[in-house]
């Protein structure tokens, strides 16, 4: 019997700061490792844990594959200690991410809140590698100031492969030349400002506050439920739908998400607010 | 079985086996290894605290650690299962014989569940409680023995001079009665929890008012009575969530990880990390309202949806135990609205 628990273990190519208190580890890819656009794996360090953290890499790239992790908790903190040469467990990867099958002939707006944009980075490179696949593309990203933008070197190399991307601060410090322009506000501000390609799939990634205005703005320019997907965030134990911490009504966010179908989501009908 | 032949048939089984059985004690009924002098007595009343310790240790160590390699501890060599295997568990109502079919898929491909189970003899028996929560149980009969998962079944027949009626349900059940020299016993194969028309009515009127009908003044009223003990989900023979951590030994990067069970009534359960984990915004059941909706979900909707099993096998264990005097029957009955909500 397959023992789920098990982890396999992944060699640190490389690592570099992405963001503020956050790093970007490249790990060699293990053989057989085969991952899609907004799933997620189960980092093991013996002696700290185990946490879900989703994969931020072009899932064409054969040789390796990339976490983004945001000092947060107990195991993120201690990711943060590694050194390049260094070992860690994976064990995944989980879930069923974001349909980019679905995406393909289409216009794709994709809406990234802070740490949101991990998820969803796998989403843009995959639309970059196969960019005649699908049609217009926009980004719409908000984050709280210049030192929080997660992989601001790319996005000249986004703009230049036809994608329309657009950034906003919340808290702009000044502080930094930025190249890329921005708009001031939250990530909503930029649904007022950007005009919307018609008859879109939306992928969604943020914080839950953040889904509340998001999905209203969605709803108001005439999105179908059935074409917004949402990445949800829950304590996550097992990672095989079994322990119940990560459970929404029916559902289990490590198997059944974390990407959603809005239409599935709002459906239910239970106690407690899911966003 | 008469009486006799029966108690000779524990005693000859006692050479193999630890053997646990429920016992009357002043307050309550535990569950006891009996001695090899001491007669069994078969009883009506349920273990307050059910059989799941006996198949899943309440914690236990999944992994030995080295740096990042992870060494299988397995429950049946290296004793991290409290009690020693091999085990027969004898006198299990058909209630927690329910419970146990759950249990059985939940930890389907789980090595740790499945490797206790291989060690352990299950008895079941067809004596049903007689207490002011039994009024939901169902009436034994024998045609219920094919969804029931056990290994010997004892139809206990207080009248009879034979007392006891046997049935097996698995290999290892009858190559023990073959060995004892018994061959008078029929065999009920397993077909699966559920009889041909699907689960229980009732329950599964109780699944479709918690998915269709949602009535919050249950739940905002059990939110103001609950004190989230969780001492609910502890008596309860389905509750199964866990937490898996690791524990380090003084020696550098090793150590176990391990298992616990732990419950939805605790605040960390839907804690996520973060700079603040107790902050509303890491955290995502809020409320204790959301807690034991959460709960009930998990019973009368998770379980049935996951496993084709009902996670509520009517025991009245978690009424019995609650400080607060909660009554499951008194809620489903308010769920299904057969019951007004004040």
């Amino acid at each position: 019997m397959k023992n789920s628990y098990e982890t396999i273990s992944a060699k640190i190519k490389n690592i570099k700061e992405e963001g503020s208190n956050s790093k970007l580890f490249t790990l060699e890819r293990p053989r057989g490792f085969e991952f899609g656009v907004g799933q997620f794996v189960i980092v093991s360090l013996p002696g700290f844990g185990e946490a879900p953290i989703s994969i931020c890499s072009d899932p064409n790239d054969k040789k390796s594959f990339q976490l983004g992790v945001r000092k947060a908790g107990k195991v993120s903190s201690e990711i943060h200690n590694l050194k390049k040469g260094d070992r860690v467990g994976i064990r995944g990867p989980y879930g069923h991410g974001f349909p980019i099958e679905l995406a393909e002939k289409r216009n794709v707006l994709l809406v990234a809140g802070g740490l949101g944009l991990e998820p969803l980075r796998p989403a843009i490179l995959e639309i970059i590698a196969n960019r005649k696949k699908y049609q217009k593309v926009q980004i719409f990203y908000g984050a709280k100031t210049e030192s929080d933008l997660l992989f601001s070197n790319e996005y000249d190399n986004w703009l230049k492969n036809d994608i329309n991307f657009n950034l906003c601060l919340d808290n702009p410090s000044g502080k930094f030349n930025l190249k890329c322009p921005f708009i001031e506000g939250l990530v909503t501000v930029l649904f007022e400002k950007i005009p919307l390609a018609p008859d879109p799939i939306a992928f969604l990634c943020g914080p839950p506050v953040m889904y509340k205005f998001v999905l209203e703005k969605l709803n108001k320019a005439g999105f179908k439920d059935e074409d917004i997907f949402v990445s949800l965030e829950r304590r996550m134990n097992c990672g095989i739908g079994v322990c119940q911490h990560c459970a929404i009504g029916g559902k289990y966010t490590c198997k059944h998400g974390p990407v959603f179908s809005w239409a599935d989501l709002k459906e239910y009908k239970g106690g407690y607010n899911i966003i | 079985m008469t009486e006799n032949q029966f108690q000779n048939f524990i005693k000859f089984l006692q050479k193999d086996y630890n053997i646990y059985v429920p016992v009357k004690e002043a307050s309550e009924v535990v569950i006891k290894r009996i001695e090899s002098s001491v007669d069994v007595e078969v009883i009506h009343e349920l273990p307050l605290h059910g059989w799941k310790k006996f198949l899943m240790p309440s914690c236990h160590a999944m992994f030995n650690f080295d740096k990042e390699k992870l060494d299988y501890i397995s429950p049946v060599v290296e004793a991290i299962h409290e009690l020693p295997l091999p085990q027969i568990l004898l006198g299990v109502s058909t209630l927690d014989l329910r419970a146990m079919a759950l249990y059985n898929q939940a930890f389907e491909k789980d090595p740790w569940y499945q490797d206790i189970k291989k060690k352990t003899i299950i008895i079941g028996q067809s004596l049903a409680p007689k207490d002011k929560y039994s009024f939901w149980i169902e009436k034994f009969e024998e045609d219920q023995l094919e969804h029931l998962p056990f290994d010997i079944f004892i139809v206990v027949k207080p009248d009879n001079k034979d007392k006891y009626k046997i049935f097996t349900g698995s290999e290892d059940g009858q190559r023990l009665l073959d060995k004892y020299g018994d061959k008078n016993y029929e065999h009920a194969d397993y077909v699966g929890p559920n009889r041909e028309e699907g689960f229980d009515k009732r329950m599964n009127d109780v699944r479709e008012a918690m998915k269709n009908k949602h009535n919050q003044k249950i739940w905002d009223d059990l939110g103001r009575r609950c004190i989230e003990c969780g001492k609910c989900t502890i008596a309860c023979p389905t509750c199964f969530c866990f937490d898996i951590f690791d524990t380090p030994t003084k020696e550098k990067n090793q150590g176990t990880r391990e298992r616990s069970s732990t419950s939805c009534f605790y605040q960390e359960f839907s804690e996520v990390a973060g700079a603040n984990p107790q902050a509303s915004k890491n955290k995502f059941l809020k409320t204790t309202a959301e807690r034991i909706f959460f709960w009930y979900e998990h019973h009368f909707v998770r379980m049935p949806d996951d496993y084709g099993v009902v996670g509520c096998v009517a025991c009245g264990r978690c009424s019995k135990v609650c400080p607060v005097n909660i009554d499951i029957f008194k809620e489903i009955r308010k769920i299904l609205g057969q019951l007004e909500v004040k």
